[in-house]
């Protein structure tokens, strides 16, 4: 059993970095046993691509089951997770045919 | 001569002495004193682990190389073990090298799934379970000096120190996130069984 000053994990990774679970995840979350629960935490600035999810409690790391990985229609592409780049802003939203 | 024999009993046990601190010390050069969790502040020993690995270890003994990554994890499968030899686990990782301290005897493991301690997978290894009717996957933890090619064991007295059992009872399962494709700073969300 979990003590009841500790996270319910030691650490969420995607792919070795450690995600952001400031504000979601502290002492105070408890899973519920024998049923599925959600850790809810915060993507980081990954690169991106496929990442492996890596979910770390006292025993040891959470198996990925069949059901956490993902194909596309066609079969060939898979993932358990998949980051993409993220636009903030645009510093222009006029411009011409040549650029600029 | 009563010198000369007081001289040569004194040489005699100097050198029963030395014989049996040297036997003592062969005793005790490459013995294991047991396995515990690295981030716990209770210093009991390992019993049951995930099947997907990640447990993060301390192994006290002697007889380490005092360059971490020379030293090789072995796992010899205790049940049906009959001619049975430890396989070599994966190397230590760059953590498990930063946090061993080998000159204290102190070396630091992470340990491995299942499949990379053994070589099989997860649906090979169920038919184990109903052969053994057992659901413990149990392994004797010893560490071989590669560079000295000798290895440090758990005393016969102290078996259970070194031993660790994969079970799935104490596997949490991952079953999805969502969303699967996100951004930077997007929430997501883990389902897991922690069991």
């Amino acid at each position: 059993m979990t003590p009841l000053d500790h996270d319910p994990v030691v650490h969420i990774k995607m792919s070795g970095t450690r995600t952001d679970s400031e504000g979601y995840l502290d002492q105070s979350v408890r899973l519920n046993q024998w049923a599925i629960d959600g850790l809810l935490t915060r993507n980081g600035d990954q690169l991106p691509g496929k990442q492996i999810p890596e979910v770390r409690f006292r025993t040891g790391n959470a198996y990925l089951r069949p059901s956490a990985k993902h194909c596309n229609f066609a079969g060939d592409d898979c993932w358990y997770v998949k980051t993409h780049p993220k636009i903030d802003s645009i510093s222009s939203d006029t411009g011409y045919l040549t650029g600029g | 001569m009563t010198k000369s024999k007081n001289l040569s009993q004194i040489l005699h046990a100097i050198v029963l002495s030395a014989t049996l601190m040297g036997g003592a010390q062969a005793d005790v050069e490459f013995e294991l004193d047991g396995m515990r969790h690295r981030n716990e502040t209770s210093s009991g020993a390992l019993s049951k682990v995930s099947m997907a690995g990640g447990l993060e270890f301390f192994i006290d003994g002697k007889g380490f190389d005092d360059m971490p990554i020379i030293n090789s994890v072995q796992f010899l499968p205790t049940q049906n073990a009959e001619g049975a030899i430890p396989m070599a686990g994966p190397p230590l990782n760059i953590d498990d090298q930063i946090q061993s301290a080998t000159v204290l005897g102190r070396l630091a493991y992470t340990m491995p799934s299942v499949e990379d301690a053994t070589g099989r997978t997860y649906d090979a290894l169920s038919t184990f379970y109903i052969a053994n009717s057992d659901t413990n996957l149990r392994f004797r933890v010893s560490v071989a000096n590669t560079a000295e090619a000798t290895d440090s064991v758990c005393p016969d007295d102290a078996l259970g120190k070194c031993e660790v059992a994969y079970n799935w009872l104490y596997t949490p399962y991952l079953h999805d996130v969502s969303p699967n494709q996100v951004y930077w700073d997007q929430d997501i969300n883990i389902m897991v069984n922690s069991m």
